[in-house]
């Protein structure tokens, strides 16, 4: 059986395993019935669309009225703010390999939480959802009773960015077919006969081939003291097939090859439908196989010039600029979790701190098309707007929350901006919402440049496709990557393939050395799961999206120490 | 599930799972039953920042008709709600392209006894005035000594029933409890950290895991550069844990090592069983009634935990092997349950001892950002932090400036030059402190 770790098969993620998260799910042995089915009975697949499209078992009325429940207990309780976020979530995961189509996996879950200020601190409470209004109201009591043990040491003020109150809001992730009603058979045998095409790909060796596909849907309602009241269902699609062959020069070398045409993010049937599996995962197939002979060398250490694929910049992107512009690190709220970050204390670094050269401008939205973090309004409530994070390299704001923003008051003010959270939050049903990176853009620059045109100009260099998950100091700055392989560029052509290999740098530095980045034919959105050790059940989707780019003298170190 | 917090008793939740049993029509099957709670308490900045709870419930189904297999589970156990569950796996299974099926291979019935993991004392502090008070506590004790800290209580308590077509019938519940905190000196070129956590709370000293992040602090404050390169280290309990336990977390996989991909893997083909790996005073192993370390030995792959070596004497005697390759191998299975003691036969020296004995060497605390560069020698890179100090003839002189690595546990474990006393490092782990020579610092981090 194709038991592949995953790491190894090169998922593009840059989660990495949180054993105690692992274990804590495993001890209260709930959550370790981990990953999301979606599944169809005899009577949903009799059902026409229209029909299924309506939703699950539960009385959209009745879930409103519980959350309004909610809120009246907790005002009665003394709290001066609360809301309350009802979740109902359905997940269907199929997966094949080369033995063959694996169990599939259901998964349902209904769950309410609540959250409420007294004073100055926030009480959470989370839990199955019921229909019972005595129930209810017991959780928001205990969400209230929490914030009235947790009151501060020191009398301060309670400050919650105002948002617009929103009434009867309504959103819904734009797909084109329900994955709910496509027979579970309908899917493994598409999924089938894509791994058939793999197999047939001429190799010394079987090409190694999986593919796996979780398919999300939630249902959300929002309902706060301050009014507001929302309803939203997202879709959320967890897709990726991969091909491996192993070197025929390095016998523990795997080259492995993703689907590009198979997207993550929020999409429904289509993504699967449209990905053309039959054609694509053969010829990702075949690119492993070619990658396969060609010979490798342990890679020589020294300072190069690299060119970085979209993906690979997308995965630096993330950890070098998306989690250090999380303003709850800037703000030391979270120096003994996440971490601090090179850019702080805000007042010091807004405006001045060159993270970049005047060719980086990274900009954040949750509003792009089928990107992962899209949606209507954040788990507090406040429809996100789009921003810029670093404008010519240099730092302009905040991934910020509604508990986080004022902070911010002071520069924002003073350049005519409003201050408001950009609604970076997610968490719903029993998770307490948190901080979480929204999607980012590395923006593209004015003219078209191709990869080989940005490989042309390095006499001494790599052109690296994807790396692993990064070693990053907890300010985000000190950095080290490993990249499974690489092609040598010398003289502006690609020479042969390297390995041992991992980039070190510090944050400002590398960034400042990016000369050139792709144009707008280069762009290219990979959807990466963001974990949040504080949020359970949630893969914390993101879109990235990238070009190209080239960063000079960077510093390459070989990894095949032996002692 | 209602808000007040209680585990669901054997009685209640092998009632549950017997009832399920008894809706399926697959003969082969398997139930995850359980619930849990937990309660967390956060401060920053010295002052107390949210309190939260959530609540759980899940079941689990597993099946196997006529040879097609599926799974499910959901949040809702009433009687609706295990219909429905029962109505959809069977159905999923039902119109699932199988391909060559060889069952769910479910462990036989089995009996065990769990040690002591479930506490009164932890269900007592998660209640949130008594969380509330504990961090507020804290948070007292580092504003007094004039730094900033950050910090948290988290408990939870579980439980869980495994019922099986094979026979296996078994229930366990624990409790969790810990408490860490990072102090920082107000100039910003101080930090200090600690941890404390226990089945049984009453083991967690707040107060004294506070002192200890904020002396470290206070001693770390305007730490000088030393040029990296190989040194002589003293690595606490839990540093050690950083790296150690990524040998646990590759899963220790029969079937990774036999296909070459793994640091178990021979070069020249098949696995590292019986091969000599780390030093003969080396033994890493979990035992279910580890005193310091216990869990349940029901697993949650519904087999029954004993206590096994991965490694003894230094030499690779076990590697974890999944039903589904065991049966390919014809062998038994053995269950990775990601508890991992870590143990060097030798006279513990204590730290006055490694110290004195030290002619020239670094003191850490604690790694971050510890990330595998190479699977196959499991090399891995990350940073120091919380606390790293130049040692010198002797002496503990000077807090340094933090520093970038570059090591393998098992180069690491190759290099020993003394141990300390075992101690609960995490929540899955047993580590003592080591004395290790020619750990290589491969560049400086400005990172406080």
């Amino acid at each position: 059986m194709g038991q592949y770790s995953q790491e190894l098969l090169g998922s593009v993620s840059v989660r990495s395993l949180n054993r105690r998260d692992f274990l804590r799910a495993t001890s209260a042995g709930i959550t370790a019935l981990a990953g999301s089915q979606f599944f169809l009975t005899d009577w949903a697949r009799s059902q026409s669309p229209e029909a299924l499209a309506k939703g699950p078992s539960f009385d959209k009325g009745q879930l409103r009225a519980l959350a309004q429940k909610a809120l009246e207990a907790a005002r009665a309780s003394g709290a001066k703010f609360a809301d309350v976020r009802i979740l109902i979530a359905t997940s269907l995961s199929v997966n094949v390999s080369d033995s063959g189509a694996l169990a599939p996996y259901l998964w349902n879950r209904a769950e309410i939480g609540v959250r409420a200020v007294v004073d100055s601190t926030f009480g959470f409470a989370g839990d199955v959802l019921e229909l019972d209004a005595d129930k209810v109201a017991l959780l928001a009591q205990t969400a209230v009773a929490r914030s009235r043990a947790g009151h501060a040491r020191k009398a301060r003020s309670f400050e919650f960015v105002p948002a617009p109150v929103v009434i009867n809001g309504s959103w819904q992730t734009p797909i084109e077919i329900d994955p709910f009603t496509v027979p579970v058979g309908e899917q493994e045998a598409l999924l089938l006969d894509g791994l058939d095409a793999v197999k047939i790909v001429k190799a010394s060796e079987p090409v190694l081939a999986s593919c796996g596909v979780a398919w999300m849907r939630h249902e959300d309602i929002f309902a706060s003291t301050e009014g507001s009241t929302i309803e939203q269902r997202t879709y959320t699609a967890m897709a990726s097939a991969v091909a491996a062959a192993r070197s025929a020069h390095d016998k523990s070398l795997l080259l492995v090859r993703q689907v590009g045409s198979l997207r993550s993010g929020g999409y429904g049937y289509e993504a699967l439908r449209q990905a053309n599996l039959k054609t694509e995962w053969r010829r990702a197939a075949e690119e492993a196989v070619r990658l396969s002979a060609q010979r490798t060398k342990s890679v020589e250490v020294g300072r190069y010039d690299l060119v970085l694929s979209a993906a690979a910049t997308a995965n630096l992107l993330v950890a070098t600029i998306g989690h250090p512009l999380e303003l709850d690190r800037a703000l030391m709220l979270s120096t003994n979790d996440k971490g601090t970050t090179y850019a702080m204390p805000p007042d010091k670094v807004l405006g001045k701190l060159q993270v970049g050269s005047p060719l980086v401008n990274v900009t954040a939205n949750r509003s792009q098309p089928g990107a992962g973090a899209t949606v209507g309004w954040d788990s507090e409530g406040v429809k996100p707007d789009n921003f810029t994070l670093l404008r010519e390299g240099i730092l302009v704001d905040y991934v910020t929350t509604r508990e986080t923003a004022p902070a911010l008051r002071g520069w924002y003010e003073a350049h005519g901006q409003q201050t408001r959270s950009h609604g970076c939050t997610i968490g719903s049903g029993a998770d307490q919402p948190a901080l979480h990176l929204p999607n980012l853009t590395l923006n593209h620059g004015a003219t078209q440049i191709s990869v080989d045109e940005l490989i042309k100009d390095v006499k001494k260099g790599f052109f690296i496709d994807n790396t692993a998950p990064p070693s990053v100091d907890q300010t985000g700055s000190n950095t080290q990557i490993p990249v499974q392989v690489a092609e040598e560029i010398v003289n502006g052509q690609r020479t042969g393939l390297s390995t041992n290999m991992a980039i070190s740098f510090t944050t400002p530095q590398f960034w400042r050395g990016a000369d050139a980045i792709g144009g707008s034919e280069s762009i290219m959105t990979q959807n990466l799961e963001i974990q949040d050790p504080q949020i359970y059940n949630d893969l914390g989707l993101i879109g990235v999206t990238t070009v190209p780019m080239r960063v000079r003298k960077v510093n390459v170190t070989n990894t095949g120490k032996k002692s | 599930m209602n808000v007040s917090q209680s585990v669901l008793s054997a009685p209640e939740a092998e009632r549950l799972a017997t009832d399920l049993l008894s809706r399926l029509h697959a003969k082969e099957a398997i139930i995850f039953l359980g619930n849990g709670f937990s309660g967390k308490a956060d401060f920053a900045n010295n002052e107390v920042r949210n309190v939260r709870g959530r609540a759980d419930t899940g079941v689990s189904l597993s099946v196997s008709l006529d040879g097609h297999e599926a799974a499910g589970s959901t949040n809702d156990v009433s009687t609706e709600g295990l219909d429905k569950l029962v109505d959809e796996v069977e159905s999923l299974a039902k119109h699932h392209r199988e391909t060559g099926s060889v069952g769910l291979l479910l462990g036989p019935a089995q009996s065990f006894k769990d040690p002591p993991i479930y506490f009164e004392s932890t269900l007592a502090a998660m209640l949130p005035q008594a969380q509330g008070d504990l961090i507020r506590s804290a948070a007292d004790l580092a504003d007094t000594a004039g730094q900033i800290a950050a910090g948290g209580v988290h408990s939870t308590a579980a439980c869980m029933f495994i019922l099986s077509t094979a026979g296996l019938k078994g229930y366990t519940r624990s409790t969790f409890g810990e408490f860490s905190m990072t102090a920082r000196t107000p100039s910003g070129t101080g930090s200090g950290w600690a941890w404390g956590g226990s089945e049984d709370f009453s083991n967690v000293r707040v107060n004294e895991i506070a002192r200890r992040a904020i002396e470290v602090a206070k001693r770390s404050e305007n730490p000088v550069a030393i040029e990296p390169g190989r040194y002589t280290v003293i690595i606490e309990p839990e540093a050690v844990d950083e790296l150690v336990g990524q040998i646990i977390i590759t899963g220790l996989r029969l079937q990774d090592a036999d296909s070459g991909y793994s640091v178990f893997s021979n070069k020249g083909g098949g696995n590292k069983l019986g091969v000599k790996m780390t030093d003969e005073r080396v033994q890493l192993l979990y035992d279910p009634m580890d005193p310091l370390l216990p869990f349940s030995p029901l697993s949650m792959s519904g087999r029954i935990l004993q206590r096994t070596h991965w490694i003894e004497r230094g030499i690779l005697t076990n590697l974890a092997c999944s039903p589904a390759y065991a049966r390919i191998l014809k062998r038994e299975p053995l269950i990775n349950p990601y508890f991992a003691r870590l143990e060097v036969t030798t006279p513990p020296q204590s730290l006055d001892e490694m110290v004195a004995s030290t002619k020239r060497g670094v003191w850490v605390h604690r790694f971050g950002g510890v990330t595998t560069m190479d699977p196959y020698t499991l090399l891995l890179s990350g940073i120091t932090r919380d606390g790293t100090f130049l040692i010198e003839n002797g002496k503990v002189t000077k807090p340094i400036k933090n520093m970038r690595f570059s090591e393998s546990p098992f180069f690491i474990l190759n290099k020993l030059e003394a141990a300390g006393s075992p101690v609960r490092s995490s929540l899955d782990m047993v580590c003592p402190r080591l004395k290790v020579s020619d750990f290589e610092f491969t560049g400086l981090s400005d990172a406080i």
